[in-house]
């Protein structure tokens, strides 16, 4: 379970401070579906870092699985997000000097899982989201923006993660992509028990979640999940 | 794939960039070899220089220092007490003589004058002999002058040999070598009244000679019982014999031209120099060749000097030019840092990466180093050597008005690139890349992923 607790985020900015998390509570349960919503600027993406130990919140705290995670040192926020969560970027960020494969493996390798057992299960997961022969082995450069996503979804997985934290995951892909892509995220979510938290600022995807957290200037709204339940 | 494959793979990311950034660092490198191995070989030359000088002092009648007229001989009665000063571990007596070759014209001296060779002040005792100078024409003439003046001098020396008695007939300094080495037969006692000679192996090749052989000199047959070989082209043409013999065939018995005293250690010399002084007065003129060396390797010090201050300068370049690229290729892969760290990696891990990249360019400019410097090692130092004065003072003419056959070879300098340039290039090249990356390492600890992150 992944719980956030009046969690807020204040920026410098000029001579001010700017808040893009005011005083967030929410819980979501393990194996969820969530959507993120929101206009651009509504603090979706800090939100998701927030809850991805990429930042510090300046107040509240965010309990994961039994552990604040906003107490935990940098050393342990290293290993919090290697082993706890996986990313999912617009931009894919697959590193592109690397094949389809190396990408996968990658996230395993800072966890210290052997080479072979590293490849196995780098394959595996390609299959899993539909690569398969010869993709396996491309670079990046050389491959579709879903292909990309998928492989950035398989490199999301490898860690068995128990949250997956995807920012705006068919932003650049065609609505047919799209709906593929957010298919399999939702199917990983079922299948899997995995957490899905997918910011995004597209209805259609935001339809398909099991639940909707609407954001306006950094506050949470009640706002109106697929099943109609209050998300505060 | 490792951390360490991904910084190795990462080196070869941009082929250009790559070859770009190997070219420039192995062109710094290549001038830190270079200045590395001439330091080294200058060094070399010095510490051979003035350890072939080693603990030696000379002494001659008086006038012999300043070239002026000479006095009388010494006698071995005048050098006893030498032996017996503190510091002194050994006392060489030599007496010259020269012969004209049979059938080459005869150039007595005039009568009342004694001649020697023209810059020289060694006195000549001319006798003949049957050997041929193996010495070219060229090189023979050598020409002689005589003194008092005005006298006129023999026509040429070009036909002449020259003898040399000595107590010590091994002893390179007495025919105007740094080294002597017997390559045939063994040495001859310098104390024995028998007529037996050493001879140059261009001395026995030009007259057939073996051990064994006879020749005639002075009216004496003398039986070769060595061959020896120098570093000095010029001592092939001396003949040396044990100090009774020589003294005897010139009518000298008794007399002393030179002695060389070794002295126990170079921090003994000045302190036994000014004893030997004090014991034989003026009548005696008592030099030791250190000054001159040092003063000759004095240039050379110079060009250790340019040395290090180049390969200080080249060092510099390197670890800024690194540097620099190391920071480019951090600011350029930002996003990808944020990334990794987002994924698991540790900052540590990450700059291992970025260091391990470094690693390679380094690694790959000091072949291209090494390649430079093979090519350019020689050529730099002799252009260094040739432009700071050594070769002006290679000329200087030594105590006793004779070139020092120590410093007759200062200005060849072997400068090679060794294994020990390499590997102290290798040592650098970690530094380098470990200094250079420490600014990557600095920039990568700063990198907040969610910052690069949100500006997708």
């Amino acid at each position: 379970m992944l719980e956030a607790r009046e969690v807020t985020k204040s920026f410098r900015s000029g001579n001010g401070t700017v808040t893009a998390v005011n005083g967030v509570t929410m819980t979501i349960a393990d194996g969820e579906f969530v959507a993120i919503v929101g206009r651009s600027g509504s603090g979706k993406t800090t939100l998701m870092n927030l809850l991805g130990a990429l930042e510090r919140p300046t107040n509240g705290i965010i309990i994961a699985d039994g552990q604040d995670i906003t107490q935990l040192s940098p050393r342990e926020l290293v290993h919090y997000r290697g082993r706890k969560i996986g990313f999912v970027f617009q931009s894919y960020n697959l590193v592109p000097n690397l094949t389809s494969t190396e990408n996968v493996m990658l996230p395993m390798e800072f966890i210290g899982v052997g080479k072979s057992e590293r490849r196995t299960r780098a394959r595996q997961l390609l299959e899993q989201v539909e690569l398969t022969g010869a993709k396996q082995q491309r670079k990046p450069g050389r491959m579709s923006g879903g292909e990309q996503q998928r492989v950035a979804i398989a490199r999301a997985l490898a860690n068995k993660p128990s949250i997956i934290l995807a920012d705006e995951p068919a932003g650049n892909l065609d609505s047919q992509t799209s709906s593929t892509i957010i298919d399999l995220l939702r199917g990983l979510s079922h299948s899997e028990g995995t957490t899905v938290i997918v910011v995004t600022h597209d209805a259609t995807i935001a339809d398909q979640a099991d639940r909707m957290l609407q954001l306006e200037d950094g506050r949470l709204l009640p706002a109106t999940q697929a099943a109609g339940e209050d998300v505060r | 794939m490792t951390t360490a494959g991904r910084g190795i793979r990462n080196a070869f990311r941009s082929a250009t960039r790559t070859v770009s950034i190997i070219l420039i660092l192995g062109l710094a490198i290549g001038l830190a070899v270079v200045m590395l191995t001439a330091h080294r070989s200058v060094s070399d030359k010095i510490a051979a220089t003035l350890g072939s000088v080693g603990n030696n002092v000379t002494i001659g009648p008086s006038g012999y220092s300043t070239g002026g007229l000479l006095g009388k001989n010494l006698t071995a009665a005048d050098l006893a007490p030498i032996a017996h000063l503190h510091g002194v571990t050994g006392v060489d007596e030599s007496i010259n003589g020269a012969a004209n070759t049979i059938g080459a014209p005869q150039n007595p001296c005039p009568k009342g004058a004694t001649c020697h060779p023209a810059g020289g002040r060694h006195t000549i005792k001319l006798g003949s002999t049957n050997l041929k100078s193996p010495m070219s024409l060229a090189a023979r003439r050598v020409g002689l002058a005589c003194e008092p003046k005005p006298c006129t001098p023999p026509v040429s020396g070009s036909q002449q040999l020259y003898f040399t008695g000595s107590t010590q007939p091994t002893n390179p300094v007495n025919i105007g070598a740094a080294t002597l080495r017997i390559v045939s037969g063994h040495a001859i006692s310098g104390t024995t009244p028998a007529d037996v000679a050493m001879v140059s192996t261009a001395m026995a090749k030009e007259n057939g000679l073996k051990v064994g052989s006879t020749f005639t000199a002075y009216g004496k047959t003398f039986t070769v019982a060595a061959i020896f070989e120098t570093d000095n082209q010029s001592a092939d043409n001396t003949v040396v014999t044990p100090l009774p013999v020589l003294q005897r065939l010139t009518g000298d018995t008794g007399q002393v031209e030179t002695a060389v005293v070794t002295v126990a250690s170079l921090t003994e010399l000045a302190a036994t120099t000014s004893a030997i002084e004090h014991a034989l007065g003026p009548e005696a003129s008592v030099v030791s060749y250190t000054a001159d060396a040092e003063k000759a390797v004095g240039a050379l010090d110079g060009v250790k000097s340019i040395a290090v201050y180049s390969l200080a300068g080249a060092t510099v370049a390197a670890v800024v030019i690194l540097f620099l690229v190391m920071v480019m290729i951090v600011r350029e892969r930002k996003r990808e840092i944020g990334i990794l760290k987002a994924i698991g990696a540790s900052n540590g891990r990450i700059m291992a990466q970025f260091t391990t990249e470094a690693v390679t360019f380094t690694l790959l400019g000091l072949v291209v180093g090494a390649v430079v410097g093979v090519i350019a090692a020689s050529p730099v130092t002799s252009a260094l050597v040739s432009n700071t004065g050594a070769s002006a003072d290679t000329g200087t003419r030594g105590v006793f008005g004779a070139a020092s056959p120590y410093l007759s070879h200062l200005t060849d300098i072997n400068a090679q690139v060794g294994w020990g340039a390499i590997l102290y290039g290798l040592a650098a090249t970690v530094l380098v890349a470990v200094l250079a990356s420490a600014a990557a390492a600095w920039m990568i600890g700063r990198i907040r992923p969610a910052q690069v992150l949100r500006s997708e």
